[in-house]
């Protein structure tokens, strides 16, 4: 799933379906991540937050900073309206904004807990997760220092920060988590994020019981441990990633849930707030929120305040000077960003969520159950041209296996031949095949950027040299993934899709979530493929410990997905964001992972820690006329 | 002063035409004078080309407005031979395109038109000459259907009967004939009165002579004008709800869904061709109507004949 | 008169009534619900306490009958998508920013059409009038979409001398943010304005009453002040009441595009996520506006003409 990257893309384009029903984007995706039973060696939590303090500099704060101050003077030390020192290159408070394009509809939750598909803009700002992963992708405490797992593996132990006080004065304690999983399963909040937490992904003791009705919401598997700040919580099944898992974890306070329901935060009047930010303004057309003043320092943001305005096209807005950040949305905007000579400096390419571009089967189907027609499929598909004329080099690679190129366990060039562009192969194949088809449809999902441009290459191809006609057909995405994972009466797989585009990207860096997608309907998966040795290899490798073997099984089942050819790898999308020059501070920086500048996936927020991070720079007055 | 003005009301040769007025029938008196203005001649042109393109679409267009190639997408006018206003986003032929568009944009705008101005007539007549009970119960019919916000409406009405050149042509017709019928009401309200209607009246002149002999020509003029608004305003409204999503479905190209593509391509100076094109057909061809709507006002409109004494 | 009125101010009634109808008609039989794109994976059962906690297994003449109740208490309801809002309130946030919208469009055109199609006919046929006619159509060839997208495109991306919305309603807005618009959406009232005044105008002079005051002696100026432009106001009053309705709803472009909070923003935005009350409230302001408008045009043709009589005959 890809947060940030997919949303900022989305919210470039103006179409009507951005204005239509913004959901979560991606986020349907992490919907059917299906990473159940990845079994991943959770993590040694790190020693600290990954907070970059700011150098403190030596001047006392007494100096009311200079707007205009030339660059010569010796740099004052300036603190914010919640008394957080500014780094020494930051602009002072008042232009300590930052303003995104939100997206075409504010939503109506700020809370992943509250929704995952009906979250507006500056969503996840009020609380810390139980836990955060770094610009690397790592996983590091949140709201919770520490933890550890008992010894048949299935009760945990959350130890909560002491020092997070919401912003009505009360602490943050076990209480809020405990009432916020019992919300997330209780039938009637109808959350729209059940399967998370439920079995085959994070496994709660209870919960899908709960959610069906069957046991009271009091015997779910989330309760307080020995004192206010120790959280316990229960599995049905061995579950080492659960902690990774509490990334989206982010307590909603008891108190408010029970006075003014799960979207307290979309009103100004009833926020409350442990997080970086409070909500100032909600409204359909803007969201602002201020820093929180009793977040504990490493929370405390530098920024003053965030602002979202719907702009109907954030890259237009980038251009016009009113957002310090966008997406890269269309081809104009794609051309913009390679010729114009102030954008292309400020546009970089990055992993985003390693996201790959794939057609699929439905390979219980004819002609698609003919492992010849499949392969003759896979050597149609001309990536050089689709990569130089379509998406540009800028923002995909030719793809020719699902784990894209710095992806723990990637197979790399290695599986380059298997599906190459190669159409006499095709036709040969083809005919060897013995099946003759005169007719495909082929179903894009309408949000994968280019998508239906890249369909209809494609098309062209098999129609070219096989004489097949192939009709292209764009289907929004929940219509589509409807369509995809539907099941019959009898809960067997029963998809309208036998032939699609479609994507996916990671939820946590480790291979096992990205192959996991591939397991097969049988076992939850989201596509028809099921290949008892490929689950075999992955429930063998999942809970290894030597990272090596396990690589190694990875890339086993890797090679047999493409050699199956029943999905069609295309390109490895590298979004492209922009950021101002003034936008400033760590999370920005190049990573291990992520070299290039920009905050990376999920982008600005809590989640990463980046909202606590980033600030305005001394030389936004150079940019920026004046603060929406 | 005076004198100048009132020489310059009067068209060059207006004499002498009406000199000959006497020989001629109307119809030839009005098509001479539409002759004898260059602008309605440009007019004429401008729309029997787009008109006659607009049917022999299927002939004229060297490629068909849905083919794509997208190896050959974006190539601006001029830099490719094959494709000479050059190709969309999806390596459609833009000029294929354009020829498409003027048939799309041209049958839905003037058949909307026809709908609107037959409705407008008829009621605004019954309501503005009869008066009375007539008048109450059209008058209450205008309100309700002058009173629906237009675009929310024509919206909420796309949503029922779905995409599709039919249903924009109804939706954008239906609520189109309260305004015009308004004028008409208005204009036959003013005329009404007139000295010679009621001289007419009272000598015994039945209504239906009344109505084509006097009322009709009298409210030609206004109408006219505003068709030769209508026809562009109606390009103008399926742009818009095509660019809403309640409009014309894909791949069927129309100017006003051309001009609308461009939204999203505002960020590059080299994509806004894709616009600039359609744009100017459209542009052209609203002139076409003014023109055209001009010269036959003028070319029809008894006053300007009074007015020539 | 007095009668007159008060018999229209019962049509105002009748209109609304037949209007909210009409759209509960509409919004109940579109494909789509307002709690079926949340892309919110509810149980049947889930689904149905929502649907009945809002009315929505009853068909639309029971809901229709239910606002009506309420309405007429001036209770227009609470928002389906903005949870704990009522309509109302979310109306107010949008109102402003479109009357402003219109006000300013209205207050350049306006003046400057009529201005410029006066002009335009006592100067006929001469360099002046060709250059006003010629610009009249420019303006109003161009589509308003071009006019939005090209005024963007040059003025907003290129020169950066304007801006889009930053959300926030339109008067608390730097002028950067409402000039562009105002002005494109202004632009083509001028040259429609220009066209209708011109050739009202003409008609006027070429009257017999006309000539007959010029006969009499009366002088120029008298006659055009005195008579020509009191029955020039007829097409002048006649298009107001779509450019008003313009105003009202249809600078909903213009308020897209640009990223401005009014109500033809708002009410696609209803339509979007199927937010019935907010769709039905917007439809009877608008509704409410251009009848009241539509009687003071009649209104005004009296006052203008004595010989319309109202109530007709």
């Amino acid at each position: 799933m890809s947060m940030s990257n997919s949303r900022k893309a989305q919210s470039a384009k103006l179409n009507r379906r951005q204005m239509l029903k913004i959901m979560g984007t991606g986020s349907v995706v992490l919907g059917l991540a299906a990473c159940g039973q990845a079994a991943t060696p959770a993590p040694a939590p790190t020693e600290a937050p990954a907070t970059a303090a700011p150098e403190p500099t030596q001047a006392p704060p007494t100096a009311a900073p200079e707007p205009t101050a030339a660059p010569t003077e010796a740099p004052k030390a300036m603190v914010n309206s919640v008394g957080k020192q500014l780094p020494a290159d930051a602009a002072p408070p008042e232009q300590q904004v930052f303003v995104t394009a939100g997206q075409g509809n504010p939503g109506q939750f700020l809370d992943i807990s509250a929704s995952v598909y009906n979250r507006g803009a500056l969503a996840d700002l009020y609380a810390v997760p139980l836990t955060r992963i770094n610009k690397d992708f790592e996983m590091v405490p949140g709201s919770a220092t520490t933890w550890k797992v008992s010894e048949d593996g299935n009760t945990w132990t959350f130890t909560l920060r002491n020092d997070l006080k919401w912003s009505d004065n009360t602490p943050l304690t076990a209480d809020d988590l405990v009432a916020t999983f019992r919300y997330m399963a209780d039938p009637k909040s109808g959350y729209d994020f059940t399967w998370y937490y439920s079995k085959g992904s994070g496994n709660i003791k209870n919960f899908d019981e709960v959610v069906a009705g069957t046991v009271p919401v009091e015997e779910l598997g989330v309760r307080k441990g020995a004192d206010d700040y120790e959280l316990i919580i229960e599995t049905s099944e061995v579950t080492p990633y659960l902690p990774r898992l509490f990334m989206f974890a982010m307590p909603l306070q008891a108190k408010a849930l029970a006075a003014h329901g799960p979207a307290y935060n979309s009103n100004p009047a009833t926020c409350v707030s442990c997080g970086p930010f409070i909500v100032k303004e909600f409204s359909p057309t803007r969201v602002e929120v201020v820093a929180n003043p009793s977040a504990p320092d490493d929370i405390k943001p530098f920024l003053e305040r965030m602002i979202a305005v719907p702009f109907p096209d954030s890259f237009q807005a980038y251009q016009a000077g009113q957002v310090d950040t966008s997406g890269v949305g269309n081809a104009a905007q794609v051309d913009a960003v390679l010729n114009d000579p102030t954008l292309s400096t400020e546009a970089t390419p990055d992993v985003g969520d390693f996201r790959t571009d794939y057609f699929f089967f439905d390979v219980t189907k004819p002609p698609f159950d003919n492992l010849k027609f499949r392969q003759a499929l896979s050597h149609l598909l001309d990536r050089d041209n689709i990569v130089k004329f379509i998406t540009k080099p800028l923002l995909a690679r030719p793809a020719y296996s699902f784990l894209a190129p710095g992806f723990p366990a990637a197979n790399g060039e290695a599986l380059k031949d298997i599906q190459r562009y190669d159409p006499e192969l095709a036709k040969q194949l083809y005919q060897e095949s013995g099946v003759t088809v005169e007719k495909l449809l082929l179903q894009v999902r309408a949000d994968v950027f280019f998508g239906a441009e890249i369909a209809q290459v494609y098309a062209d191809s098999i129609k070219q040299n096989l004489g097949i006609e192939v009709e292209v057909k764009s289907v929004p995405q929940k219509d589509y993934m409807a369509d995809l994972l539907k099941r019959g009466a009898d809960g067997k797989p029963d998809t309208t899709i036998d032939f699609g585009y479609i994507s996916y990207g990671m939820d946590y860096l480790d291979p096992s979530n990205m192959l996991t997608v591939m397991k097969g309907s049988d076992l939850g998966g989201r596509h028809t493929w099921n290949n008892k040795q490929y689950q075999d290899l992955l429930a063998q490798a999942g809970p290894m410990t030597n990272i090596e073997e396990r690589t190694k099984l990875y890339q086993e089942a890797e090679k047999l997905m493409v050699e199956e050819c029943a999905f069609i790898w295309c390109v490895h999308r590298t979004p492209v964001n922009l950021w101002k020059p003034y936008v400033k501070g760590a999370p920005l920086e190049p990573g291990k992972i992520n070299t290039n500048r920009g905050v990376a996936w999920p982008g600005v927020g809590a989640m990463n820690g980046a909202a606590s991070e980033i600030y305005i720079g001394n030389n936004v007055l150079d940019y920026r006329k004046s603060i929406p | 002063m005076a004198t100048e003005t009132r020489s310059s009301v009067l068209p060059a040769g207006a004499k002498a035409g009406n000199a000959q007025s006497r020989v001629l029938s109307p119809t030839q008196i009005a098509w001479r004078r539409f002759r004898r203005n260059r602008l309605s001649i440009v007019g004429l042109g401008i729309v029997t080309l787009f008109l006659l393109t607009g049917i022999f679409a299927p002939v004229l267009s060297p490629y068909p407005y849905d083919q794509t190639n997208l190896f050959r997408a974006m190539r601006q006018p001029g830099t490719d031979p094959a494709h000479a206003l050059g190709t969309d986003e999806l390596g459609r032929d833009m000029l294929s395109r354009l020829i498409w568009g003027a048939r799309v944009s041209l049958a839905v705008s003037v058949s909307a038109t026809l709908i609107v101005v037959v409705l407008a007539l008829v009621l605004g007549f019954l309501s503005g000459y009869f008066g009375g009970v007539w008048d109450y119960v059209l008058n209450r019919l205008f309100e309700v259907v002058g009173a629906l916000p237009g675009l929310l409406f024509q919206i909420l009405l796309m949503l029922l009967i779905g995409n599709g050149v039919l249903q924009v042509t109804v939706a954008i017709s239906i609520l189109g004939w309260p305004g015009l019928a308004r004028l008409v009401r208005a204009q036959v309200l003013s005329f009404k009165e007139r000295d010679f209607i009621s001289a007419s009246r009272s000598l015994g002149a039945g209504t239906v002579f009344i109505m084509s002999r006097h009322l009709l020509p009298n409210i030609i003029n206004p109408l006219i004008v505003a068709i030769s608004f209508a026809i562009p305003g109606y390009i103008g409204a399926e742009a818009g709800l095509s660019f809403l999503g309640y409009g014309i479905n894909d791949p069927l190209p129309s100017w006003g869904k051309m001009v609308g593509a461009i939204g999203r391509y505002l960020s590059s100076p080299n994509y806004l061709y894709i616009g600039v094109i359609p744009t100017v057909a459209l542009a052209l061809l609203v002139l076409g109507f003014s023109f055209l709507g001009d010269g036959l006002r003028d070319a029809l409109d008894p006053q300007s004949d009074r007015a020539n004494f | 008169m007095a009668r007159y009125i008060l018999g229209r101010l019962a049509g105002l009634a009748f209109v609304l009534l037949t209007v909210s109808f009409l759209t509960f008609f509409l919004m109940y039989n579109t494909p789509g619900g307002p709690f079926e794109e949340l892309n919110q994976p509810l149980s049947p059962e889930a689904k149905a306490n929502i649907m009945r906690k809002y009315g929505l297994d009853q068909p639309f003449y029971v809901n229709w009958w239910n606002w009506l109740v309420n309405a007429v208490q001036g209770d227009f309801g609470m928002s389906y998508y903005y949870p704990n809002t009522r309509v109302v309130d979310l109306f107010n946030r949008y109102w402003g920013s479109s009357l402003m919208l219109g006000a300013l469009a209205v207050a350049w055109s306006f003046p400057l059409g009529a201005v410029l199609g006066v002009i335009a006919a006592l100067k006929r046929n001469t360099i002046i009038d060709q250059i006003i006619t010629t610009f009249a159509l420019v303006t109003v060839t161009i589509p308003i979409i071009s006019l939005i997208f090209f005024g963007i495109a040059i003025f907003v991306i290129g020169l950066k001398w304007f801006g889009f919305n930053n959300g926030q309603p339109l008067y608390q807005q730097p002028p950067n943010t409402w000039v562009l618009p105002a002005f494109i959406f202004g632009l083509g009232t001028v040259g429609a304005l220009t066209r209708y005044t011109r050739s009202g105008m003409l008609d006027v002079l070429g009257q017999d009453y006309i000539r007959t005051a010029r006969a009499k002696g009366l002088s120029r100026a008298v006659v055009i002040l005195k008579h020509a432009m009191r029955n020039m106001l007829i097409p002048l009053v006649t298009i107001f009441g779509p450019v008003l309705a313009n105003a009202v709803t249809g600078s909903t472009f213009v308020e897209i595009t640009f990223a401005i909070p009014g109500v033809g923003r708002f009410f696609l935005e209803s339509i979007y996520t199927r937010d019935y009350p907010v769709i039905i409230f917007t439809v009877i302001i608008g509704a409410s506006i251009l009848t009241i408008s539509n009687l003071l045009i009649d209104l005004a043709y009296t006052l203008i003409d004595p010989r319309v009589r109202l109530g007709g005959h």
